[in-house]
């Protein structure tokens, strides 16, 4: 079974007033579980509103929709489906408000309804999980913490729901080079531990042309490409019909095959690292 | 996320009045206010008649029609501006049906009683106040928020002489204005996260709900400050000083509209106290005298 299913999904903001804009138009794609898949594309091209649907807090009204099997424009299912995908907005830490690291993580499992050894069992799971020491983070004020550990408490906040899927929303953004590769170690460790089917919203091709395993690129609130990275990124044309750029692998593969090099297309660093290593055997011998 | 929040009432327009300089609104908004107060509501001691008083607040209608016809601004905007007050007008009208003790007793239950110039009176009030609050909703309707507060800042420079801080109030009121939308599109995004982590703020009773408000509340102020923070930096880097005197962007400069505006309703305000002290109850007596009064 699919984890998430979408078919012909439209949306438009401010529908039959002067302000009526179309942010998605006929949007149709498949995740798989276990998958990690990537919505890319620029700002305004309907990422968000893309999300948004998957957990119900936009209500679809065009389209139709399952996301675990379950119907997403039955009403009944709202509740459940919160819970099932957990969803990491853009600059989660933003969202904190306890006074306690622990009450924050808290939150979410309480909203479930779950007894409090089950809250706690879960709170103390998600704080270690998100690699911060429960005896020394749980009773300090989210507010006293840095901005990496901020927004580990906020990831904490989601997966303490112990959701089915999870979709984050440019973790990334904002971190140094550093934090960005925590943030990414975390997600492959959230993935391959807690959650295995993950959703990620970017606008850095590098990172999702590591992680993914399938993309779709939005450009004005249509699908452009559907495949995975290698598919999405030998589009010749991909730079022009997204505005987005080429991974930075790939950008120099295509470089060097204009100087006339026979080599492969790649993705990722790795795959021109050793790219680069077989042309350079073959010129040896 | 929620692009179709128009921001206050602001309705864009190219009309005549939207043309007007904010000052002249600011104070005709005023005069028509004075004048809507001095048409007599009361029965008074040297006027018996209980009508006494329906002629000007038919010449304030006519204003009133004469100035939304100029704004161009729908009839459902300004409407909208008296459903919020609705309320209170009508325990106002009920509380002075009832208390009034003038006139003749037309029905009465115990302590409550209704006398004829009661219903007069009701009348009055409710036309006072409905054209009160149609008449204020013009100046929001057909001026941007911006030249109000700027506006406003050129009407009150005369109290810098007594170390009113006028600029800096104007300053603080064209801030909070301006960071409305932002702080809006802030909490939309709050309750979105909050809400996908479980939240609802439509469940429960009223205490429920006043909790359930928190979690947004508080990333809400943290955020406020973070962006206090950050503007006061960004006004301290281009060497903002409230001190000194500043020249503005946009001169505002009243015109030939502000002059006819001008004589227009102060010609309105001198007909109603006309009406009041000179005229007595003539023009009351000749077009409501034959079917209303004795």
């Amino acid at each position: 079974m699919s984890a998430i299913e979408i078919k012909n999904l439209t949306y438009t903001y401010s529908k039959k007033t002067p302000f009526e804009q179309t942010a998605l138009k006929d949007v149709s794609f498949v995740v798989e579980e276990g998958e990690t898949f990537g919505i890319i594309g620029e700002t305004g091209s309907g990422k968000s509103t893309l999300i948004q649907h998957l957990n119900g807090l936009i209500r679809m009204k065009d389209g139709e929709g399952t996301v675990l099997g379950k119907d997403i424009k039955d009403k009944k299912n709202l509740k459940q489906l919160r819970f099932d995908v957990g969803m990491v907005f853009q600059y989660p830490e933003y969202q904190l408000f306890a006074d306690t690291v622990e009450q924050d993580v808290a939150f979410g499992p309480k909203n479930m309804g779950l007894q409090k050894v089950e809250i706690d069992r879960r709170v103390r799971k998600a704080i270690e999980l998100v690699g911060l020491n429960y005896d020394r983070f749980a009773q300090r004020s989210p507010f006293e913490l840095s901005g990496g550990e901020k927004r580990r408490v906020a990831i904490a906040g989601v997966i303490a729901m112990e959701p089915k899927i999870l979709v984050l929303d440019e973790p990334t953004a904002g971190l140094d080079p550093q934090g960005r590769e925590d943030i990414l170690a975390l997600i492959r460790k959230l993935k391959e531990e807690v959650c295995p089917t993950i959703i990620i919203v970017t606008h850095n091709m590098d990172e999702i042309a590591k992680e993914a395993d399938h993309i779709i690129a939005l450009f004005k609130g249509e699908i452009v490409y559907n495949g995975t990275p290698l598919e999405v990124f030998s589009h010749e044309d991909f730079k022009e019909k997204t505005r987005l750029e080429f991974p930075t692998a790939t950008y120099i593969a295509n470089e060097i095959r204009k100087q006339g090099v026979d080599i492969k297309q790649v993705v990722t660093s790795e795959e021109l690292v050793s790219e680069l290593a077989r042309i350079k055997e073959g010129k040896n011998v | 996320m929620f692009k179709d929040i128009s921001f206050g009432q602001y309705y864009p327009s190219n009309s005549f009045v939207h043309k007007l300089d904010a000052r002249t609104k600011l104070l005709l908004t005023i005069v028509f206010i004075v004048a809507l107060f001095f048409i007599p509501s009361n029965v008074s001691n040297r006027i018996e008649q209980a009508w006494y008083g329906y002629f000007g607040y038919m010449m304030t209608f006519a204003v009133l029609l004469t100035i939304i016809i100029l704004a161009r601004v729908p009839i459902a905007s300004i409407l909208k501006s008296i459903k919020g007050v609705l309320l209170i007008i009508v325990i106002m009208a009920v509380i002075n049906l009832f208390v009034s003790n003038q006139g003749e007793v037309l029905w009465a239950w115990r302590r409550l009683h209704i006398t004829d110039a009661a219903i007069h009176t009701t009348i009055k009030l409710i036309l006072r106040l409905v054209m009160l609050i149609i008449g204020a909703s013009i100046l929001p309707l057909t001026t941007t928020p911006v030249a109000l507060s700027d506006g406003l800042e050129s009407l009150l420079k005369p109290l810098k002489v007594i170390r009113v801080p006028v600029h800096d109030m104007a300053m603080i009121l064209s801030i909070a204005l301006r960071f409305i939308p932002t702080l809006f599109e802030e909490t939309q995004k709050i309750i979105a996260t909050q809400k996908a982590r479980g939240a609802s703020f439509d469940t429960g009773n009223i205490f429920k709900r006043a909790k359930a408000l928190i979690p947004i509340l508080i990333p809400l102020f943290v955020s406020s400050f973070r962006r206090a923070d950050e503007l006061a930096f960004a006004m301290d880097s281009r060497c903002y000083n409230a001190t000194s005197k500043r020249t503005k962007y946009r001169v505002s400069k009243m015109g030939w509209r502000d002059a006819l505006a001008f004589i227009f309703m102060n010609a309105y305000l001198v007909a109603v106290l006309m009406d009041r002290y000179y005229w007595v109850f003539e023009m009351d007596r000749i077009i409501f005298g034959g079917w209303l009064g004795k």
